[in-house]
């Protein structure tokens, strides 16, 4: 703990108006929780709340986002979460980077903590179509996900797995430590075993 | 309050383009929640009853109808939702009823040759190019539906589809280059209340 204070101490005094931004995104994002605060009771966002670029979150659902989250812009593209029923539920851990992401959601989606996200769409509903069931959206811990790519319903993704860009998911099981790509997404391909094949070339 | 707005809205639209623009016919209980764009020289036809709305959760994005040239046509029928589609017509572009269509790209034309001129390509012709979409077909978000395609009703076009070939009717299709994963069974007569509800 020490050490971490007296490295900040040490970039303070060495250039003092580096960290203003970091504290003008930090007075948006308090600002963005007394909004939501009082004007919908389902929403809670945790302290502290880093914003850099514009939040939006619609509809009756409930939406939960842990401490320590930061919304960075993408593509000039900020956080925009929209539920369709009361019933819905969105659940976003601890220490997420959300920039660009856009969230529809009917049923259930679970991010996990510290998950990167560029420009994507995550959605547990294909349409409104009723023929086609609505399943929940997971994603677990320390998940990279790539620009330009679409979570559908029915995705489940592992701890530690990366999402290529431009690639869908749809009714897919992603494994940890694992690379999902293309469109649509067949099979993962373990990362461990695309390291090794680096390594001998 | 927001209906009526959109109503409003909808209403000075239809009386603004019957006094200004002749070659865009609207129908009766347009609705508009955000802006729509009609561009060039073609014919556009749009239906009753119709709904132009934006991206859910995105408020940049808005509907555009483009044509290219005085012989274009785009025909949208009636009880059609449009959710910041994008259309643009170099011949003929058709759009069945009770459609919803998100965010989507549809062009009937590749805008250039593969030459390095990179000119407008004069060997397309309109019965090679023409798009025809039928009844209550569902297009999802960030999918393109290319030139020549002409989808059966019932359809669902997957989020992130690429369409290039026609599909048949009730196929559900996803992809790049989008393939057939299953076909819907007939819709039940219960089914067509949920269509009509918001998304």
């Amino acid at each position: 703990m020490k050490k971490i204070i007296k490295k900040a101490l040490e970039l303070c005094l060495h250039s003092p108006f580096a960290r203003l931004s970091l504290l003008v995104a930090f007075l948006r994002g308090s600002l963005n929780i007394f909004y939501y605060m009082f004007s919908n009771r389902r929403i809670t966002i945790r302290f502290p709340f880093f914003v850099y670029e514009k939040v939006r979150i619609k509809g009756p659902g409930k939406v939960f986002i842990d401490k320590f989250c930061s919304v960075y812009p993408n593509a000039f593209d900020g956080l925009s979460i929209t539920t369709f029923a009361s019933s819905a539920e969105v659940r976003i851990g601890q220490r997420c980077n959300l920039g660009g992401l856009t969230v529809r959601c009917l049923y259930r989606i679970e991010i996990g903590d510290e998950t990167m996200t560029a420009n994507c769409l995550i959605q547990d509903k294909l349409t409104i179509h009723t023929q086609i069931p609505v399943q929940p959206v997971n994603i677990g811990r320390n998940v990279w996900i790539g620009a330009q790519s679409c979570l559908l319903s029915g995705t489940t993704v592992g701890n530690d797995a990366v999402i290529a860009a431009g690639s869908v998911c749809f009714e897919v099981n992603i494994g940890d430590y694992c690379l999902g790509a293309g469109n649509p997404v067949v099979r993962a391909l373990p990362i461990g075993r695309i390291l090794s094949l680096k390594d001998i070339n | 309050m927001k209906e009526y707005i959109a109503c409003l809205r909808g209403k000075l639209f239809s009386i603004k383009c019957r006094l200004f623009r002749k070659r865009v016919i609207i129908g009766n209980g347009l609705r508009m929640h955000t802006r729509l764009d009609i561009r060039g020289a073609g014919m556009v036809l749009i239906g009753r009853d119709c709904v132009i709305d934006g991206a859910c959760g995105d408020s940049h994005q808005f509907v555009t109808l483009y044509t290219l040239n005085p012989h274009a046509t785009i025909t949208i029928g009636n009880h059609v939702r449009l959710c910041a589609a994008r259309i643009s017509s170099r011949f003929s572009v058709n759009i069945g009823n009770n459609a919803i269509i998100e965010e989507s790209g549809i062009a009937d034309t590749d805008f250039h040759t593969l030459e390095k001129s990179r000119e407008l390509p004069s060997d397309e012709r309109i019965e090679d190019c023409q798009i025809m979409i039928g009844d209550r077909v569902l297009i999802g978000p960030r999918s393109i539906i290319t030139k020549g395609v002409s989808i059966g009703s019932d359809v669902v076009v997957g989020p992130g589809a690429i369409v290039i070939r026609s599909l048949p009717a009730r196929a559900f299709a996803l992809g790049n280059p989008a393939k057939i994963v299953k076909i819907i069974q007939a819709v039940e007569p219960g089914n067509e209340k949920c269509r009509s509800e918001n998304i």
